[in-house]
């Protein structure tokens, strides 16, 4: 051995003649993958033979899909030794791994899309029975309204976006250049709209601002009106939907603009106004434009949210609108053609307003993470301008927490007819949605599968992030493209391929909603909130500098364990508050559990509330809004310890 | 009248209930036209009295005059003064020209004359021809003569700098000191300039500031606070130097100082008290070595033991220890081979012009 090997070998790297000798690592690592999948697969089978006790039809089914997985590990195995021979054995095993990823998200994720853009190609000829290639469907989608639901909902996404920058970026400059008292009270406060379970807020937002609700009876009381000629506060259309959105998602907007403006260096905002700019002219010349990336980041999500979102316009019973469209196809069992053509134009149209986002004018403009080289000046607000940030926060809060406190109302109103405030409060609601064995068991569903599929995600989801961050593993591009995809996939179009993929007469008929759908929501759940996982994982691993792991194996520590001592430890807030959000958003999907879960005994809480919803009884619809306040006591606590875990870095978790 | 006035000026950090006295009573008055710099170690507070002058921070107490003009309540941006960062600052979202134009665009000069502006002043550092560039696009020296050429284009009636240099490498640092001046001095502005170089201070100021623990500890010439420090804190700050402490014997015409390796004679500025004790201070530079003491009644001689030497390339600095143990440092210049070998006896000699007293 000569000395330059020896020195490489204290280093960690391999000498070149040292490739071929290291053939093991390969099948370690089809190993640690095979564990991997099989723990996941492992945890899956387990609960579902605990569910059926004797109940084979699921477990065959599981067994299926582990036999599936195997053979995708096969193939990854054999890809792996096939790039061996090219690529350097420090490369080897993350773009193994990388592979692996790359295999499960084109199994789960490119595979149901494909599906249901495969439909929609297809002419089936009705004398033969055989199908033909055609874009037949896309031209019946010219006859009807859907070009008319597409233009809705472009307006709708971009009003709803706007409204929420307008909502969140005068809040975030407050909270980040002014102290002020409560300011950080005021700070968490601001994300509690957020955690509105979907459809309660419906019934909520009836109750309150509906032709008969709260609001108007207040005013008539006043005098301003009769009740006959009141107006229906929510008979606004787009409008009132874009309202609606823009109060429940700028959240996220506070929360990149937050990020962004903790990102600037305050120099370039001081040397502004040192050349003469006053704090507007600042404001507007410098600090917003350096904000830009961080507020494209999270106006891409809200923008698709919005975009692709069935249950705000549901709740004002707003339908032309694609999704809400698709939606209503769907669950009328309609999967014809047509539908899945309307499928196809909804994605393409999300995934190029992601990639539009992401890679166009969300662009870093190069400098503007710099570090800050100055500590940012903060101004006291007097006593006005405290009351005056008061009101602004204290406004759109209370603006944006009408739904959660009608919610909250509703379920312990006891009779709430013709009057401002229920005339009679119970707790009734709240005790019997513990009781009745539908919402419990609606409650535990929920819990089970937002558990496995946040496990799922934690272990595919750090393991993306950590590739991405810290290694230079082949094909980290596509996966990083692959794990982000669900963003711009609406959670419906996904739901449309998963239920395509296990319709009546397929192989997996038997997981699919006619079966037990545990599996296939697991899944579902877990791609649709990957990117969460990734971003934040990956937002902790950045800000640990590479160096410190070096530093600990340089002084003799394995890779893994100067992983797991230094860097784990360091990212962990990271970690747990990535799962944490992972769990809330699971708890809350709505696509997914409307669509893919069609028995009661599988009904998630969002199914079980729209069930409720929709049976339209006044009982029901207390009973809806009980199980409401249930979900936004967890999604609270869930995002208060989140909030706490990263503060001002929790905005990295919901970028593009 | 362009002036810097700066009058009982003191800034007070409360954290908790602890309070962090960052400057305390800071008198100075800076001429027009005047390169005045602030010298002093981290934590002096220097930065913050050149904050506290541009606006970007409130004194806690006391007046500053731009010119006759009290600016103390003016916020920032009416001041006319243009600062360059020490991170530059350039705003990465706008092109050169943007940058360098945005002083006049606030100023409302109309765009024709602002791009002469920036023309004239992008010539002046030596980059005509970028404007169209990015910031990101350009050097790290370049970048500095771009903040260089936005805060000149500005028109302010001062200029501010803190620590520009500070994030080149040291040859480009020390081509830019000479060129810096150059431009400022050109200016005809009043420049105030924070640095803890002394070299710096030294090769580019009119007059410098000696700033130590939130108080002004000395204020002169180059050569006058070199030459002439008033402290002990001075006299090290600024280059080397060498301490012994005496008590005062005789006082005309020579200050006689007895001291623990021997007597010193001085010729001080101001004749200290007999009785008092006073340190002595002497630069490594105005010390020579040698066999034998030379007979000359201006010169002083010590015996010293040479404990080792530290050859630096243009000098020789030889470590010695005096009578007593403590322990001096000479630099001899350009001398090739070492003519005093390590633990050899010597003669440390200076002139008693060369040594300065400082009370303390």
């Amino acid at each position: 051995m000569s000395i330059g090997s020896i020195m490489r070998h204290f280093a960690g790297g391999h000498a070149p003649g040292e490739r071929a000798r290291r053939p093991d690592g390969r099948w370690w690592l089809i190993m640690a993958a095979v564990a991997v999948f099989g723990g996941a697969t492992g945890a899956v089978l387990l609960s579902l033979r605990a569910r059926h006790g004797t109940d084979m039809g699921g477990f065959l089914q599981g067994v299926l899909l582990t036999l599936g997985l195997l053979i995708v590990l096969a193939a990854n195995s054999a890809v792996t030794a096939m790039l061996a021979g090219w690529l350097a054995p420090s490369r080897l095993w993350s773009s193994a791994a990388c592979f692996t990823i790359i295999e499960a998200m084109l199994l789960l994720l490119v595979l149901p899309i494909l599906k249901v853009i495969a439909s929609a190609f297809v002419l089936t000829d009705a004398a033969t029975g055989e199908g033909s290639f055609s874009f037949f469907w896309f031209g019946r989608l010219m006859e009807d309204q859907t070009l008319r639901f597409l233009v809705n909902g472009i307006a709708l996404a971009c009003l709803a976006t706007l409204l929420s920058i307008i909502l969140a970026v005068p809040l975030a400059v407050l909270r980040a250049r002014f102290r002020f008292p409560g300011q950080a009270v005021l700070g968490v406060a601001v994300l509690v709209p957020l955690i509105l379970p979907p459809f309660v807020g419906a019934l909520s937002m009836k109750s309150l601002l509906g032709q008969y609700g709260s609001l108007n009876i207040l005013l008539s009381n006043i005098g301003l009106f009769s009740m006959r000629n009141a107006p229906d506060w929510l008979a606004g259309g787009l409008g009132s939907v874009a309202v609606l959105q823009a109060l429940h998602l700028f959240p996220i907007m506070y929360l990149n603009a937050s990020a962004a403006l903790a990102n600037i260096d305050p120099a370039h905002i001081q040397a502004a106004r040192n050349l003469g700019a006053g704090p507007w002219r600042t404001f507007f010349s410098v600090t917003l434009p350096l904000m830009r990336p961080g507020l494209f980041a999270g106006g891409t999500i809200v923008f698709i949210w919005s975009f692709t979102d069935i249950g705000t316009p549901l709740i004002l019973d707003y339908r032309n609108l694609l999704p809400v469209e698709i939606f209503s196809r769907l669950t009328s069992a309609d999967y014809g053609g047509k539908t899945f053509a309307q499928v196809v134009v909804l994605l393409t149209l999300s995934v190029l307003m992601y990639v539009l986002g992401k890679f166009i004018f969300g662009r870093d403009s190069g400098a503007t993470g710099g570090k800050a080289t100055i500590q940012a000046e903060t101004a006291r607000l007097g006593v006005r301008g405290t009351i005056g940030a008061w009101l602004l926060f204290g406004g759109v809060l209370l603006l944006a927490l009408i739904p959660h406190i009608g919610v909250v109302l509703l379920s312990t109103s006891d009779h709430w007819i013709n009057t401002i405030l229920p005339a009679r409060y119970t707790t009734a609601h709240l005790r019997d949605v513990v009781r009745s064995p539908a919402t419990y068991r609606s409650i535990i569903n929920s819990c089970r599968y937002a558990g496995a599929s946040v496990s799922l995600d934690l272990v595919v989801g750090a393991a993306a992030a950590w590739l991405l961050v810290r290694t230079r593993a082949a094909g980290r591009t596509l996966m990083d493209t692959l794990v982000m995809l669900p963003l711009a996939v609406p959670g419906i179009i996904l739901a449309a391929g998963y239920v395509s993929l296990t319709a009546p007469g397929t192989w997996f008929e038997s997981i699919g909603p006619g079966g037990d759908p545990f599996l296939i929501l697991v899944i579902a759940y877990s791609v649709r909130r990957m990117p969460f996982v990734v971003r934040g994982v990956g937002a902790g691993l950045q800000q640990v500098p590479e160096s410190l792991e070096e530093a600990a194996r340089n002084l003799g520590s394995t890779r893994r364990s100067a992983a797991l001592r230094i860097t784990l430890p360091l990212i962990a807030a990271n970690i747990i508050a990535a799962a944490v959000l992972t769990f809330t958003f699971t708890m809350l999907e709505v696509s997914d559990s409307l669509v893919l879960a069609q028995r009661a005994a599988d009904y998630p809480i969002t199914k079980q509330i729209y069930d409720l919803f929709t049976s339209g009884t006044q009982d029901s619809n207390n009973l809806a809004a009980a199980l409401g306040v249930y979900g936004m006591i967890l999604l609270g606590g869930t995002m208060g310890v989140a909030s706490l875990l990263l503060g001002k870095k929790l905005g990295a978790i919901f970028r593009a | 009248m362009n002036g810097i006035t700066v009058r009982g000026v003191g800034k007070t950090y409360r954290s908790g209930s602890r309070e962090v006295e960052a400057l305390r009573d800071i008198h100075l008055d800076i001429e027009d036209g005047e390169f005045f710099f602030l010298l002093g170690p981290s934590g002096c507070g220097k930065t913050t009295l050149l904050r506290i002058i541009a606006g970007l921070l409130d004194p806690t107490r006391g007046r500053i005059y731009l010119g006759d003009r009290d600016v103390t309540d003016q916020p920032v941006h009416k001041r006319n003064t243009a600062m360059v960062f020490q991170s530059y600052a350039l705003w990465p979202h706008m092109s050169v020209y943007q940058n360098v134009e945005f002083g006049p665009k606030m100023r409302g000069v109309n765009g024709p004359a602002r791009r002469d502006i920036a023309e004239n002043n992008l010539e002046r550092v030596q980059l005509v021809g970028f404007g169209d560039r990015k910031p990101n696009q350009l050097s790290g020296g370049q970048q500095q003569r771009v903040a260089l050429a936005r805060a000149l284009s500005a028109g302010a009636d001062c200029l501010l700098f803190d620590e520009p240099l500070s994030n080149l490498d040291a040859r480009l640092r020390m081509h830019m000191r000479a060129e810096l001046r150059q431009l400022v001095k050109d200016t005809g502005a009043t420049a105030v300039y924070v640095t803890h170089d002394q070299k710096e201070a030294l090769s580019m100021a009119d007059r410098i500031a000696v700033l130590s623990n939130g108080w002004i500890v000395q204020v002169g010439t180059p050569e006058d606070v070199y030459n002439h420090p008033t402290t002990r804190f001075v006299a090290d700050f600024l280059g080397e130097a060498n301490f012994i402490r005496g008590e005062v014997e005789g006082t005309a015409p020579l200050a006689v100082l007895q001291t623990r390796a021997g007597p010193i004679r001085v010729k001080p500025e101001l004749p200290p008290a007999k009785g008092t004790t006073v340190t002595c201070c002497v630069r490594p530079e105005y010390l020579t070595l040698h066999a034998r003491p030379p007979q000359d009644r201006q010169t002083n001689s010590l015996s010293v033991r040479v404990v080792h030497q530290l050859y630096l390339g243009e000098i020789r600095q030889y470590v010695c220890e005096l009578s007593n143990g403590t322990r001096w440092r000479a630099s001899v210049l350009g001398e090739k081979t070492a003519e005093f070998r390590d633990d050899a006896p010597a003669w440390l000699c200076f002139r008693n012009g060369d040594a300065t007293l400082l009370v303390d």
